[in-house]
């Protein structure tokens, strides 16, 4: 047991003089940092290198979590990106778990990194790692998250919510096209305690749906981000209310639930885009409303897509310009915001929405074939 | 160690009228029991005659129902297990109680460590290291347990039982695990401490303990006791007809079914624990394994059933080269094997007597891997008529039958996959006395059936009353084969304990 | 003398730990120069203090036997209710021993169900894994409590203490208490003794129903004050802290050579596997791997070097 001991530690404090030995690019600092380190500082400044222009940069990000697919499509395109512009890239995965993001974003100042881009699961605390980068020396984009004021950093956002109102404009625009007599009868299927969802996507939508239709009859809102609750809420409302003629799901699972619902009724038809009862939309631009939005035979007429590959570039625009000076890495009033992609079945046709497809999330999805036309 | 204590009254342990009742069973009927100071008094009967209920009682394990114990001429009112303890009564069990991942220095203060707050205190002397000393130099103090053999860690037991002052220590079964030369080494201990001053209660089946170290004998029988002898003045024949209330007949009987015709031939079977092992096995005969524990027995029997692997040699049944890599295989050429570990290895124990026999085989009562009930229940209720298994129900879960009783169903499991040949791995070891003999005839019944039967066995009587042929085994190596007439005991325990003699 | 060429296996098995450590920090110091710094080998270090001090009281626990799945909850609601407490105005030191205290007070159930009523203690501790993230979600009603939390409550996670970070001296003094403890105490022997063998353990004379339940406290005591290190060091008490983290310690424990059959494993061998634990992810991480490769490695490591302890251990018996 003690000669273990002595063992772990021999080994250790061998660790701790070779880790002084394989820091040569340090001379500040050669040996026994920790006496010289100041306290109150989280980590000791890890100075990048003085000729930039020698080695290639190095950027880091941490993500909310790659399990999702717009998380790895993101990460793709940045990837990409990056490759082009010749500069390391560092992705690491978040999972959903503070702890977790914390020690990604430790790794990343210890790696001395040039920049990290990040986007916070808890943003209280992914902003005590910001600041703890900021004062490596290290500028930081969030992605999504805007600063709360305590800790300043610009962000790129998704501009979600003007996306939603607009959806909300053009859908009330087509309903007076194809419905010129009718009252728009609304069922929303968005859960109310998901709250920046239902503000950011429902609420949104609605606003803008109600610049056409100052009238509209909000009839129903309910169900959960579950397409089985949204079926079952959509079919409980057709029961009570046969008119209803605009369906709005906050997510692809709840816009899936109520076609399909509708599909069960006999409803949810369309003849070469023209909508026969009803229109049904939703957030999320997954590849099974994209199916139903372009299906000419369907009722399904708008989802709202976010493009990867537009917000990959901005975050490292965003990184290069704080990198080279151009910009002062606290600057918070100088955001980026994109906007995401309304795809319907108006505006956009079969081809444009591949290209789409293609061209943000490297899908090869052939439209036609899937559909059977 | 207290030696010579001023001697009051003769007696100093008294049972008197002890009563236990548990629900449906009186299990003792008003037991008188005295034992006599610094003797070693032995404690017989069969199993459920009530020896370890009454042992219970008087490590205060469970509460007697009636009856009082005078300990030193004292009323003893324990009633915990340390109370018990604490009074003097110490139990080295048959399982031992005994930690093997601590040293036995720490296995020794188990309990009773020397401590101050909570913290040990370091190299602090204890009475019983100096003991330890005294009768096994050979245990070092530092040694993990683990590394010790079982009759060295039963030494270490029996000396923390002795160091914690005890007065009285109870042993049950201690020989049952260990070899001839162990046992002789555990009678020169318990001699030790009758030397100095220390009492024994020694629970025992085994004749040649008893009559090796035994004072006083009393022999239990149905919750009442039989009768209290002095060892010296008594014959072992006594001592059995007092144990199961008959005359035993453990003489050998020749059976008839024994034939000329060869089942299985060996030859030159090499494993990594035998060598060179030669012998055939005719049909309806009984061949014997006779040897110590460890000298290959129990290693042919694994071999045979496809547990151990082969490293040369070859095995013919029936004239037929075979070759046996698993139990699987060994039971698709008709061997079936009643294992030495019944616990362990021969019993489901949570299973039912009914789904224990039938799992050996369910050829002829299922159909597309559903077994058919009713069939089911035929072939079990007539094995367990068959071998008389003393049973409420079939139903009834293993755990619960005797040690007899258990052996009766593993030998009906095998029964069941109706073998050619039957390979009993000691099969009457913590067995009864009674039901010993019921096990002898069940497999002489067999035999006359013309099943064959390898019997491995390192209980001279058994062998001796069983098989008609005895294959002396010693050191991983065959000695000598000889009949049952040719049999004497000295001779066959010299040729056994004396590793390669004959080779 | 054979039980000394014996008595020595138990110490070579540790060395196999120790070798798997040195094996791995080597492979990686080759693959990523940043591995080997001073910055980087601190980080680590304090990425892995929450397991490492949860990891030495279940450590014990899992020596005596048992098992506890209520660990990553209990610092969840530990952590938050730290963060309520001040919030509410109560002074800092004040909120995290009443933290503690809930945490000492969940071992006391899960201790009374499995040690007192017998309820097999993955399904006690499973039980009071779900009650506890429950209560903990209740309590911050699915938010993260971050504001009125002041400038010290992250000096126990992000602090130094002279040029040491505080945290990792926590670690390594609970780490001590923990090795004295299992070494030189009663506690720590009688934990081996019911781990090893209760019977026996019961039939000595030991109180194996208190020493069952202490460590059960103490497990609690030490889960719920990795929460409140963790909930500092995130500056954010949140009942999404600690998700998973059970697995994380029992990964290190079982890593480090505890048996999950009880009677076997050192304190020590827990840090080790914390380290082990802690550098893969960290290096992969500087190596820019992705976590799902990161998953993989981590369980071949983890199965590999029990499969190797299982190896040489069988190896030496036989010799």
């Amino acid at each position: 047991m003690k000669k273990y001991f002595v063992f772990l530690l021999a080994t250790l404090i061998l660790a701790g003089a070779l880790s002084g030995c394989s820091q040569p690019a340090a001379p500040s600092e050669p040996v026994a940092p920790a006496e010289s380190a100041a306290p109150e500082e989280p980590a000791a400044p890890q100075e990048p290198a003085e000729e930039p222009a020698e080695e290639p940069l190095v950027i880091g990000q941490v993500f909310w979590g790659l399990h999702d697919s717009y998380q790895q499509a993101h990460q793709q395109q940045t990837a990409k990106y990056l490759e082009e512009l010749g500069i390391t890239y560092l992705p690491m995965d978040g999972q959903m778990k503070p702890e977790v993001q914390t020690a990604a974003m430790e790794d990343l100042i210890a790696r001395g990194v040039d920049g990290i881009i990040c986007q916070a699961y808890d943003q209280a605390s992914m902003e005590l790692s910001i600041k703890a980068a900021q004062e490596a020396g290290i500028p930081v984009v969030s992605f999504v998250n805007v600063s709360s004021g305590d800790v300043k950093y610009p962000s790129v956002e998704i501009a979600e919510e003007a996306s939603a109102i607009e959806m909300g404009r053009i859908i009330g625009q087509k309903f007076k096209e194809i419905f010129p007599d009718k009252q728009v009868k609304l069922l929303t299927i968005s859960d109310e305690s998901v709250e920046w969802a239902h503000n950011q996507r429902t609420l949104a939508f609605v606003s803008g749906l109600k610049e056409v239709h100052p009238d509209l009859d909000y009839v129903f809102n309910g169900g959960q981000s579950n397409r089985e609750v949204a079926y079952a809420v959509t079919e409980d409302v057709l029961q009570r209310d046969k008119d209803i003629n605009l369906i709005f799901g906050y997510d692809a699972e709840n816009g899936l639930g109520a076609i399909a619902a509708l599909e069960a009724a006999g409803r949810g038809k369309a003849d070469n885009y023209v909508a026969l009862t009803e229109f049904v939309a939703s957030v999320d631009g997954s590849t099974p409303e994209i199916l139903e939005v372009m299906d000419p035979n369907c009722s399904y007429v708008a989802t709202l897509g976010l493009r990867p590959k537009v917000n990959a570039r901005s975050c490292v625009d965003l990184l290069l310009k704080l990198i080279n000076g151009e910009m002062d890495m606290y600057e918070t009033q100088q955001n980026i915001k994109v906007p995401s992609q309304i795809i319907d079945c108006w505006n956009m046709d079969i081809d444009s929405t591949q290209a789409y497809l293609k061209d943000e999330w490297e899908i090869d999805l052939d439209i036609r074939a899937e559909l059977g036309l | 160690m207290k030696i010579g204590r001023t001697i009051e009254n003769d007696y100093l342990l008294e049972m008197l009228g002890i009563v236990k009742r548990y629900p449906g069973v009186n299990a003792l009927k008003g037991i008188n029991f005295r034992v006599k100071r610094n003797t070693v008094h032995c404690l017989i009967g069969e199993n459920g005659a009530g020896k370890s209920t009454l042992i219970k009682i008087l490590t205060c394990a469970e509460r007697m129902t009636q009856g009082k114990i005078l300990l030193d001429n004292k009323p003893f009112l324990g009633k915990t297990v340390k109370d018990a303890m604490n009074a003097g009564i110490s139990t080295v069990f048959q399982e031992l109680n005994i930690i093997d991942q601590l040293t036995v220095e720490e296995n020794l203060t188990l309990g009773r460590e020397h401590q101050r707050g909570g913290i040990l205190l370091r190299n602090a002397p204890d009475p019983s290291f100096a003991v330890l000393k005294e009768f096994a130099p050979d245990i070092p103090l530092k040694a993990r347990v683990s590394t010790l053999s079982f009759a060295q860690k039963q030494v270490v037991e029996i000396v923390k039982a002795v160091s914690a002052d005890a007065k009285i220590v109870i042993m049950d079964e201690p020989t049952a695990a260990l070899s001839r030369v162990e046992s002789e080494g555990l009678y020169d201990i318990i001699r030790k401490l009758k030397a100095n001053g220390i009492t024994i209660i020694y629970i025992s089946h085994i004749l040649d303990d008893i009559f090796s170290i035994g004072d006083y004998a009393t022999v239990l029988r149905d919750g009442e006791i039989v009768g209290t002898r002095s060892v010296p003045q008594t014959e072992r024949s006594e001592l059995i007809r007092m144990m199961i209330g008959k005359v035993v007949q453990s003489k050998y009987l020749p059976v008839k079914g024994k034939t000329d015709t060869p089942l299985l031939r060996v030859r030159n079977l090499t494993t990594s624990m035998i060598r060179d092992f030669s012998f055939t096995l005719n049909k309806g005969e009984i061949l014997g394994f006779y040897g110590l524990r460890g000298a290959g027995k129990s290693e042919t029997a694994r071999a045979l059933f496809g547990l151990d692997k082969i490293i040369s040699g070859s095995i013919e049944i029936e004239n037929k080269p075979v070759s046996i890599t698993s139990p699987r295989k060994a039971m698709r050429y008709g061997i079936a094997m009643v294992p030495e570990e019944r616990l362990t290895e021969g019993l489901f124990m949570k299973l039912s007597v009914k789904d224990n026999i039938a799992s050996s085989n369910y050829r002829g009562i299922s159909h597309a891997g559903i077994a058919n009930k009713k069939k089911t229940r035929d072939r079990v209720e007539k094995l367990v008529n068959e071998l008389d298994v003393r049973i409420h129900s079939i139903e009834q879960q293993a755990r619960t039958l005797s040690g007899g009783n258990q052996q009766k169903v593993v030998i009906g499991k095998c029964l069941n996959a109706s073998p050619r040949l039957l390979i009993l791995d000691e099969p009457t070891r913590g067995v009864d006395v009674g039901a010993k003999e019921e096990i002898y005839s069940i497999i002489r019944k067999l035999a006359r059936e013309n099943v064959s039967i390898l019997v491995c066995s390192s209980e001279y009587d058994e062998i001796a009353a069983l098989c008609d042929r005895v294959v002396l085994i010693a050191g991983g190596r065959i000695i000598t084969t000889l009949s049952n007439a040719e049999l004497d005991s000295q001779r066959v325990r010299m040729l056994t304990m004396n590793k390669g003699v004959m080779t | 003398m054979k039980s000394i060429l014996k008595f020595k296996k138990t110490s070579y098995q540790q060395l196999v730990i120790v070798g798997v450590l040195l094996l791995i920090m080597a492979i990686l110091s080759l693959a990523s120069p940043e591995f080997l710094t001073t910055v980087n080998l601190i980080n680590v270090l304090r990425q892995i203090v929450s397991v490492v001090i949860a990891g030495c009281a279940v450590t014990l626990l899992m020596i005596s036997g048992n098992f506890d799945l209520s660990i990553g909850s209990t610092m969840a609601l530990a952590g938050t209710m730290t963060a309520i407490f001040v919030t509410q105005g109560i002074p800092l030191p004040a909120a995290i021993l009443m933290s503690v205290l809930i945490g000492m007070v969940i071992g006391l159930i899960n201790g009374v169900f499995v040690i007192m009523l017998n309820v097999p203690s993955i399904i006690a501790t499973l039980g009071t894994m779900y009650i506890m993230k429950g209560i903990a979600w209740v309590t911050t009603g699915g938010n993260s409590i971050h504001l009125g939390l002041g400038q010290d409550y992250t000096f126990l996670g992000r602090g130094f203490l002279g040029p040491f970070p505080l945290s990792i001296l926590i670690a390594i003094f609970t780490f001590l208490v923990f090795y004295f403890i299992q070494s030189r105490t009663l506690l720590g022997k009688y934990t081996y003794a019911i781990g090893a063998n209760r019977r026996t353990a019961l039939l000595s004379g030991i109180n194996v129903y208190f020493y069952g339940v202490i460590l059960y406290v103490l497990v609690g005591l030490l889960s719920a004050f990795s929460g409140v290190i963790m909930s500092s060091r995130l500056g954010v008490g949140s009942a999404s802290i600690g998700v998973g983290f059970e697995f994380d310690v029992i990964v290190a424990v079982v890593l480090g050579g505890t048996s999950l059959n009880g009677g076997e494993g050192s304190v020590l061998g827990t840090i080790t596997g914390a380290l082990i634990v802690g550098f893969i992810a960290n290096g992969l991480n500087l190596m820019g791997i992705h976590s799902f490769y990161q998953d993989i490695v981590k369980g071949i490591v983890l199965v590999g070097a029990v499969l190797l302890d299982l190896t040489l251990k069988s190896k030496l018996s036989k010799t």
